[in-house]
C-alpha cells in the first residue's frame, strides 16, 4: 500500500517529463487525460496542497506539445491556460501552505510562465538555492534574475538584484575572480537598453557579407613583443662582445 | 660575455652543493617505512586502503589496460640503527585526526591504546633488545566506513545537505574524505631517560586521497533504484596536473575540485573542439543567414563557451548528483554554459548554433553530448515544439541550462 497516495501518479508524470515513457503518442495523451483526472481527485481531498497544482500544471504542459502536433487548436490553448493557473495557485498557496515546492519545481514552472509569474518563479529558485549539478548554475539563475527583471522594463529591481548578487558573490566567494568578472559583465549589460525579445529577427542581406574588423589576440600581442625585446637584447649583447673584442 | 657564463655556471654549481647537503641533512633519519606495494605511494609515504578480500578494477581512462588493485599491505616501520643492548626501545603511533579509526597491530609485541588530549595513541611497553622484532613496528590501518553507507546526493533544495545525504565539495573533510595519516615515533630510553627520538609521519597524498574516494565508492548501493557503483580507481599515473584552458573558453577550469590535480581523459582536446565548432558554425550562420521556425532571420550572438564542470572527484560528485556512476568522474566529460543570461534569446539562439554545429560534425567528433535542462537530458520532441516560450526557437534551446559532452566510453 502506498504510504503517499499521490506518489504513483506523480511517479509517472516524472516519467513523461524526463522523456522516459515508451508508448504510442496517442495512448499517451490518453494517459495523460487519465492521469489529469487523478490529481483533480487529490485536490478535491487537498485543495490547498502546491504540489498538487504543480503537478496539475506539469500534466497541462505535457498534455500541450501532444496536442499541438495533433493539431488540435482548442485542447491545446486550453492546456497552456490551465497550466498558467495552476502554476500560478501552486506558488500563491506556497507562500501560505507546506509542505513546500522545491527548487527543481520552481525550476521547471518558470520556462511555462511568462511577466510577473516568470520572474517570481525565478526568484523563488534563487531562494531555495537553485537546482544545478555545479557551483556556476546558481550565479547564471541570479543573471537570469537581472536580465529578466531588466527586460520587463523593472531596472530599479535589476539594479537591486545586481547589488544583492554582488554581495552574496562577496560573502561566499571573497577571493572570487571568476564570477567577478561575470558581475561586472552583468553590470555593463545593464547600462545598455534592454532589447525588446520579440525583434529577434532582422533582415541581415546587407550586413551578412560584411566582415567584422578580427580585434588583435592579446597572446599574439604579447608574445611578438616578447620575441621582439628577446631579439633586441641578443643584438645588444653581440655588440657590446664585439666592442670588447676591439678592445 | 665569457666571464658571465663562468659566473653563473659557479653560482649553479653551489645552488647544487647546497641542496645536496641539505637533503643528506633531512635524510638522516634511521626510520625506513614501507606503506605500499605502489613505488610510487611508498616513496611518498602515502597509501591507499583496501578493505581485506575486496577485488577492485583499478585504470580509468577509456584507454587504461584493466587490472587490479594490489591487495593491502601493512605498514611497516624498521629501526635501522640498532641501540647498544642496554637501551629499551618503546614505539608510539599516533593518528592524525581522531575521527581515522582504529588500526590492527601485527607485530609480536602488544600497544596499549591510551588517551592523550583528545587524541588516541597506541604505546608499546619499554622493548628489551631480546624481543622479536623489537626493531620494527607493523600496523594496518582500520579507519571508519565510509559515510553515508548508502549513495544519496547530498545537496538539497536550499543548498544545505540532506537528511543522510552524502558528498562535499570539501576536501580534507573528516567525514567524507578525510586525510588518512598517522605519525609513528620510536624512543630509544636509558636509565628510564630517553635519549633519542625519531619520528616519521605516514599521510595519504592528495593522489591517494582522491583514489580512496574512488574505492570508497565501489560497490555502494545507490539510494533508490539504479545501479551500485562500478567506477575503476584511477591509477596514480592517470592523475596529473590541471591544463591551462585556452583563451576562448571561459568558466572554470577543467575540475572545479580542490586537489589541484585530476583525470583528463582528453578534457582539453574535446573542449576545444567543441569551442572551434561552435566559432566555426557562429561564423558560417553570420555569413549564410540562419532563419528561425517562422523562417525569420535570427541574428547571431558573439557568445563564448563557460565550462561549468569538467572532472569531478566522487565525493563532489555525490554532492551535487544521484548519478554514482557518472561520467564526470571518468574524466571524459565537460558541461558547457553559453555565456549569456540563461532564457534570454542570445542563449537560445547560440545553443542552437551549438547544437546544430555538434550534429554537423557528429563523424569529426568521436563523442556523445546531450542538452539538459534541471538536471534531464531535453525530450525528443522539445527539439521541434515551440510552446515554452513561443518564439520561434525550439523549446529545447528556449529551456536548456547546458550541454553536456563526454568521449565514448565501451559501455555507451
Amino acid at each position: 500500500m502506498d504510504i503517499n497516495p499521490y506518489q504513483q501518479t506523480a511517479d509517472r508524470i516524472a516519467s513523461y517529463y524526463t522523456g522516459t515513457v515508451a508508448i504510442e503518442k496517442r495512448d499517451q495523451i490518453h494517459e495523460l487525460e487519465a492521469l489529469a483526472q487523478n490529481i483533480d481527485t487529490f485536490i478535491k481531498i487537498e485543495p490547498s496542497h502546491p504540489g498538487l497544482h504543480f503537478l496539475k500544471g506539469l500534466n497541462n504542459s505535457l498534455l500541450s506539445g501532444r496536442y499541438k502536433s495533433n493539431n488540435d487548436e482548442t485542447s491545446y490553448q486550453k492546456s497552456i491556460n490551465d497550466k498558467m493557473t495552476e502554476y500560478q495557485k501552486a506558488m500563491e498557496l506556497d507562500l501560505a501552505n507546506e509542505p513546500h515546492l522545491s527548487a527543481a519545481m520552481y525550476a521547471t514552472m518558470k520556462h511555462g510562465l511568462e511577466g510577473d509569474l516568470k520572474i517570481q518563479a525565478i526568484q523563488s529558485e534563487l531562494k531555495l538555492g537553485g537546482n544545478g549539478e555545479s557551483e556556476s548554475y546558481y550565479w547564471y539563475l541570479h543573471w537570469s534574475n537581472i536580465n529578466t527583471l531588466k527586460q520587463a522594463g523593472r531596472l530599479q529591481e535589476a539594479e537591486k538584484a545586481l547589488q544583492s548578487m554582488k554581495q552574496e558573490l562577496y560573502e561566499k566567494r571573497p577571493e572570487d575572480t571568476l564570477y567577478q568578472t561575470m558581475v561586472e559583465h552583468i553590470d555593463h549589460e545593464l547600462k545598455q537598453p534592454a532589447q525588446i525579445s520579440k525583434q529577434i529577427s532582422q533582415q541581415t542581406t546587407e550586413t551578412k557579407n560584411l566582415q567584422k574588423p578580427k580585434a588583435p589576440d592579446r597572446k599574439e600581442v604579447i608574445i611578438w613583443v616578447i620575441v621582439i625585446i628577446s631579439a633586441l637584447a641578443i643584438f645588444l649583447l653581440m655588440l657590446y662582445e664585439f666592442v670588447l673584442r676591439k678592445k | 660575455m665569457t666571464s658571465w657564463i663562468y659566473h653563473y655556471k659557479l653560482l649553479a654549481l653551489n645552488l647544487l652543493l647546497v641542496i645536496s647537503i641539505s637533503s643528506a641533512i633531512a635524510d638522516n633519519n634511521p626510520l625506513k617505512v614501507t606503506t605500499s606495494a605502489d613505488p610510487e605511494s611508498n616513496a611518498a609515504q602515502s597509501f591507499i586502503y583496501v578493505t581485506p578480500g575486496a577485488y577492485i578494477p583499478e585504470g580509468i581512462k577509456k584507454d587504461s589496460n584493466p587490472q587490479f588493485l594490489a591487495l593491502q599491505i601493512p605498514f611497516v616501520i624498521e629501526l635501522t640503527e640498532a641501540p647498544h643492548d642496554e637501551a629499551h626501545i618503546q614505539w608510539q603511533i599516533s593518528v592524525l585526526d581522531n575521527i581515522y579509526g582504529e588500526i590492527e597491530v601485527l607485530s609480536a609485541y602488544d600497544l596499549n591504546k591510551i588517551r592523550q588530549n583528545t587524541k588516541s595513541l597506541w604505546l608499546s611497553e619499554k622493548l628489551v633488545a631480546n624481543i622479536d622484532d623489537h626493531l620494527r613496528i607493523v600496523f594496518r590501518p582500520k579507519p571508519p566506513n565510509h559515510k553515508p553507507g548508502v549513495y544519496k546526493k547530498g545537496r538539497g533544495p536550499n543548498g544545505s545537505r540532506r537528511k543522510y545525504g552524502g558528498g562535499t565539495e570539501q576536501i580534507d573533510d573528516d567525514i567524507f574524505n578525510p586525510r588518512l595519516g598517522y605519525e609513528v615515533t620510536v624512543n630509544i630510553i636509558q636509565s628510564d631517560e630517553v635519549i633519542n627520538t625519531y619520528s616519521t609521519t605516514i599521510a595519504m597524498d592528495r593522489k591517494d586521497m582522491i583514489r580512496q574516494e574512488y574505492i570508497n565508492h565501489y560497490g555502494i548501493q545507490r539510494y533508490g533504484y539504479g545501479e551500485n557503483g562500478d567506477l575503476p580507481v584511477p591509477k596514480r599515473s592517470e592523475l596529473s596536473d590541471i591544463p591551462n584552458t585556452m583563451h576562448s573558453l571561459m568558466g572554470n577550469p577543467l575540475t572545479e575540485s580542490e586537489y589541484g590535480i585530476m583525470v583528463n581523459d582528453g578534457l582539453l582536446e574535446l573542449a576545444q573542439q567543441i569551442a572551434n565548432i561552435f566559432n566555426e558554425q557562429k561564423a558560417l550562420f553570420s555569413s549564410s543567414g540562419f532563419v528561425d521556425l517562422n523562417k525569420n532571420n535570427l541574428s547571431i550572438p558573439n557568445s563564448k563557451l563557460w565550462i561549468s564542470s569538467g572532472w569531478r572527484n566522487p565525493e563532489r560528485n555525490e554532492w551535487y548528483s544521484n548519478a554514482v556512476n557518472g561520467i564526470h568522474q571518468r574524466g571524459g566529460a565537460i558541461d558547457f554554459i553559453i555565456y549569456e543570461p540563461p532564457g534570454d534569446i542570445k542563449s537560445a539562439i547560440a545553443y542552437w548554433v551549438l547544437w546544430t554545429g555538434l550534429e554537423n560534425n557528429k563523424e569529426k567528433l568521436n563523442a556523445y553530448w546531450q542538452l539538459e535542462v534541471n538536471g534531464r537530458p531535453m525530450r525528443t520532441e522539445e527539439f521541434t515544439d515551440d510552446i515554452e516560450p513561443k518564439n520561434g526557437i525550439p523549446d529545447a534551446f528556449d529551456k536548456a541550462d547546458h550541454l553536456h559532452v563526454n568521449i565514448l566510453y565501451e559501455t555507451q
